[in-house]
């Protein structure tokens, strides 16, 4: 055992220039590789071929409701946080088919053969995103023991997931709506991340510590050396400096417990005057995974399909039932995705739903913040039980 | 046969070799309940599936028309024969139309049984067992009838308490007639209008209660109906100084997948799909009477 | 040969530009399979024959702005027994109905030589202001995806999949950057019922409202953000609501509200 600690401990040097051996290590071991790229205005993560294409010599300014990149005179590689787009699509991709199917007398004819589930490597990804993909592993049936009800899509899911290589780098310089800090989930990949190698980058390089086997074999691979002692005390002061420069922060436990109390409360009314009921914020969520299985037919009623694709808990179709919606109104429609965040998830998942990327906040075109609302509501003295009386119970 | 001893039952999916997909099964026969509710008939066209299917008393099926969609539709059959699965089923929207175009001879998919469904074994025998149903939440607590029914001997007072807009709108009426006639539970059914040539009670079935003792401490209480009624019925019951924990309320809502990965019928912290759809008032208490969770 | 059997489709063209028509044109690949599942059985821009009514699928394209389109709208109706109102026209009264915010005779004047040719209506309306319709698809034009949707669903007994959400749920899950987050572009997506695919957004472009007021839009809270941190004015306010879908609620009310903040 303790070796293992000494690997964990151990950390090793990549010069920058050296970054291309790893994209081209990881290509040649048959992984598509998913890095930060600049398009269009904004940091996503697609595939790419060679350490070019990754973002480079620029950072972003974010705040709610916006987001802008800039040129950045220092020529890093991350100096941005996170984009609208985690590794989250990869995974649980926003349409899916479930199965083509034609039925043929007493039988259904099925055809459920999907995409092999591809191998990634993530290059770049951020302490909060690992965070997030725990958070959906749990949702989706790896490390749960909802394991009675298996199927394709979970499959799919946890496949993808198991074959995939997480390259993690901290971040020194956390964005506008970060809070990850105050959700111990970042800025550093610590031991509690699940991760293969992680890095923090310095002007010269990176200083890579490893998380799995995976890692260390991959390590073995790289023209690393050790790094020497002003490298390692820079790193540290990086990551010291960024918890100084959140955006945001967000006392969970206190957000926790104020919204499982405050099922009525006048900041709904409040918010629901800002809130669209856009869907944004569920979209851009690294961790909501909600979604619905939509009929489709072709013109002969022969052939039939059914897929899955992301849906927003923000939509009437929703909870739509006989009688109506359950959630009719915004105002129940954005206490749902909050509560559900920031409370009722610990009592599903075991965890908190928000991991303190800041997502939702920078992509609300009208700049909610969640961290505010939950604040707002938590601050209120007057929330003190969560039972209501018997004479309240049906008014 | 429902051998747990445990306080929920739930029954194993027979779907698990993948929960999204249905497996065929043919609508044997079918009655028609009132002017839109009809009751269908299913057999499970596989043989080794049919003879693995169990499920338990409130658990539900995923009802599938291809082409057209699924709809949550509970089990209303005799859980002890689980080779025969009866469905009661009100015709309002496009994927029930399609389970009754499909007719007699058709085959629609099934997946499940999916929830949580009515307790029974230690966690309410030797109780008085009180049942309210309004309107189609008769057809979730069918199943519950059978299995009081068959084993009488291990409870008190069984009585059940059922409420219709019209006598034209109760479902199951010769079954109502023989269950009365039967004599082992006490059955009393209400309507909110009275027609043709009822005789019976009129007014919402919680005026019924006015008509049994409750024995606040010895009770069980079982409901399942429309929002309003649970709603009421919940209400009296704690007014009778029932506990919490000792009524069942079975809720209805949005459900695509059955097995809690949607995120569709969440209340609260609650999966309906997974976690209920009968759940004990003492664990939804702090959300039950709110709007619009 | 005529295949009884089949359902008997209709298209109708009311005041329009024909866009919504050539998008059923426009399904080349389905087109084979569509007239192998249902009769054309009047469609006067595709078949010269056409077959006597009743018709099992009426497909209406345009809005009401003449005397004798009212009259004829009342037939069609009688005519099908599924009328879907397709297009923004058909479905909100479209661009024309931008008259009736204004005096007729002033535009008739303004457009034509001999405005006294002219037999028009003082509004023009959405065909559901006439006669019960049974869908609406909206959009400017139509998405043929939708509409073949629409079709395809008629025909299995399927309801319709057309979401009444914003498109920015379909621009996020097909992975395009938000233009008015990241680019403060006036964008009207959040507010906007979803069916086009965000094809603006996929091109950079704001959203301009073409498929009109998505479910409980909350144009209030929209337009507070666009005029403080975008500086759209009032009348910019009014003049991006009074487009293809203007006269349709809530868009409707919306920009009479900015028309007056405008004074």
């Amino acid at each position: 055992m303790s070796d293992v600690k000494s690997v964990a401990e151990q950390r090793w040097f990549l010069p920058k220039s050296s970054l291309g051996d790893l994209v081209r290590k990881l290509c040649e071991q048959g992984y598509t590789v998913i890095a930060p790229v600049r398009r269009d205005g904004v940091i996503t993560i697609l595939p790419i071929t060679e350490a070019a294409d990754i973002a480079r010599g620029v950072a972003d300014e974010q705040d709610g409701g916006h987001y802008r990149l800039h040129d950045d005179p220092e020529d890093k590689y991350f100096r941005y946080s996170v984009g609208p787009d985690g590794p989250k699509r990869y995974f649980f991709p926003p349409r899916q088919k479930l199965f083509t199917m034609h039925v043929a007398g007493d039988r259904f004819e099925m055809d459920t053969v999907g995409p092999e589930p591809p191998k990634y490597a993530f290059i770049g990804v951020r302490p909060c995103d690992l965070a997030a993909i725990a958070v959906q592993d749990r949702v989706f049936g790896i490390a749960s023991d909802q394991s009675t009800f298996r199927c394709e899509t979970e499959t799919y899911y946890q496949q993808t997931r198991l074959q995939s290589l997480l390259i993690a780098v901290n971040c020194t310089r956390p964005g506008g709506t970060c809070f990850c800090d105050s959700q111990n989930t970042g800025p550093e990949v610590t031991e509690h991340h699940l991760f293969d190698v992680a890095m923090t980058e310095l002007r010269g390089g990176f200083v890579m510590r490893v998380g799995s086997d995976k890692g260390r074999a991959l390590i073995d691979e790289l023209p690393v050396r050790e790094p020497n002692e002003a490298e390692l005390e820079l790193e540290e002061l990086r990551l010291i400096r960024a918890r100084e420069h959140m955006g945001r922060s967000l006392d969970p436990q206190q957000a926790r417990d104020a919204l499982a109390k405050a099922v009525e409360h006048p900041r709904w009314d409040e918010v629901a005057e800002r809130c669209l009921s856009c869907g944004n914020c569920t979209m851009v969520c690294p961790t909501c995974f909600c979604s619905t299985v939509t009929d489709s037919s072709d013109l002969a009623s022969n052939k039939v399909t059914r897929h899955r694709q992301w849906e927003s808990c923000h939509t009437l179709a929703f909870t739509y039932v006989t009688s109506g919606p359950s959630r009719n109104n915004t105002r129940s429609r954005y206490r749902q995705w909050l509560r559900h965040k920031l409370s009722t998830w610990y009592e599903q998942f075991g965890s908190s739903g928000c991991v303190g990327c800041g997502r939702c906040i920078t992509w609300c075109p009208v700049g909610i913040d969640l961290t505010e609302e939950a604040a707002i509501i938590a601050a209120d003295r007057t929330l003190t039980t969560t039972h209501r009386s018997e004479s309240e119970v049906c008014s | 046969m429902i051998t747990s001893a445990s306080n929920v039952a739930r029954a194993e999916p027979i779907c698990g070799m993948d929960a999204w997909l249905p497996v065929p099964a043919r609508i044997e026969h079918i009655d028609q309940e009132n002017f839109n509710t009809y009751t269908f008939r299913l057999r499970i066209i596989d043989d080794a599936i049919r003879r693995m299917y169990r499920w338990a008393p409130g658990q539900f099926n995923m009802l599938y028309v291809p082409g057209v969609g699924e709809a949550a539709i509970s089990i209303s059959s005799d859980p002890d024969e689980p080779r025969v699965l009866e469905h009661t089923v009100r015709v309002v929207g496009s994927v029930t139309r399609g389970i009754l175009d499909t007719g007699v001879g058709g085959v629609i998919g099934l997946r499940g049984p999916f929830g949580v469904g009515w307790p029974v074994g230690n966690e309410i025998e030797g109780k008085d067992i009180v049942m309210v149903c309004g309107g189609i939440g008769l057809a979730p607590m069918r199943p519950m009838v059978y299995y009081l029914m068959k084993n009488r001997d291990r409870y008190r007072r069984v009585i059940l308490l059922f409420g219709c807009r019209t006598p034209e709108d109760r479902i199951y009426i010769e079954e109502l007639a023989e269950w009365e006639a039967d004599g082992r539970i006490d059955l009393l059914v209400t309507v909110d209008n009275a027609s043709g040539d009822w005789a019976g009670p009129v007014g919402v079935v919680t005026n019924l209660l006015r008509r049994v003792k409750v024995n606040a401490n010895q009770s069980a209480v079982l409901v399942c109906g429309p929002r309003v009624l649970n709603r009421a019925a919940a209400w009296q019951f704690l007014q009778l100084h029932v506990p919490r924990s000792h009524v069942f309320v079975s809720l209805e809502r949005n459900m695509n997948c059955g097995f809690g990965r949607c995120g569709h019928c969440q209340y609260g912290a609650k999966f309906v799909c997974r976690d209920g759809p009968v759940f004990r008032f003492s664990d939804i208490a702090d959300i039950f009477a709110k709007e619009e969770i | 040969m005529t295949d009884t059997a089949k359902p008997k489709l209709a298209v109708y063209k009311f005041s329009s530009c024909d866009g919504c028509q050539l998008s059923l044109l426009n399904l080349e690949d389905e087109l084979l399979d569509l007239v192998g599942a249902v009769e054309i059985a009047y469609f006067l821009e595709a078949r010269r024959k056409t077959l006597p009514p009743p018709y099992d699928i009426g497909l209406v394209e345009g809005s009401i702005s003449t005397p004798e389109e009212e009259q004829r709208i009342h037939q069609i109706r009688r005519d099908c027994k599924y009328l879907v109102a397709i297009g923004a026209c058909a479905t909100s009264g479209g661009i024309q109905a931008l008259r009736n915010w204004a005096r007729l005779d002033d535009y008739a004047e303004a457009v034509y030589a001999k405005p006294e040719y002219l037999h028009t209506l003082e509004t023009a309306t959405p065909v559901a202001a006439h006669v019960f319709v049974d869908f609406e698809l909206r959009g400017c034009p139509v998405n043929a995806q939708q509409l073949l949707e629409l079709i395809c669903a008629k025909l299995i007994g399927r309801k319709p999949n057309i979401a009444t959400h914003s498109v920015c749920i379909e621009c996020k899950r097909l992975g395009y950057p938000c233009v008015m987050v990241s680019a403060s572009k006036p964008c009207l997506g959040p507010i906007t019922n979803a069916g086009c695919g965000a094809l603006c957004p996929s091109c950079g472009r704001a959203c301009y409202g073409c498929f009109g007021p998505m479910e409980q839009p909350n144009i209030a809270s929209l337009g507070d953000h666009l005029m403080q941190d975008q500086h759209v004015d009032a009348r910019g306010m009014k003049r991006m609501l009074r487009s293809f879908n203007g006269y349709l609620e809530p868009f409707k009310q919306a920009s009479d509200h900015y028309e007056r903040l405008e004074s």
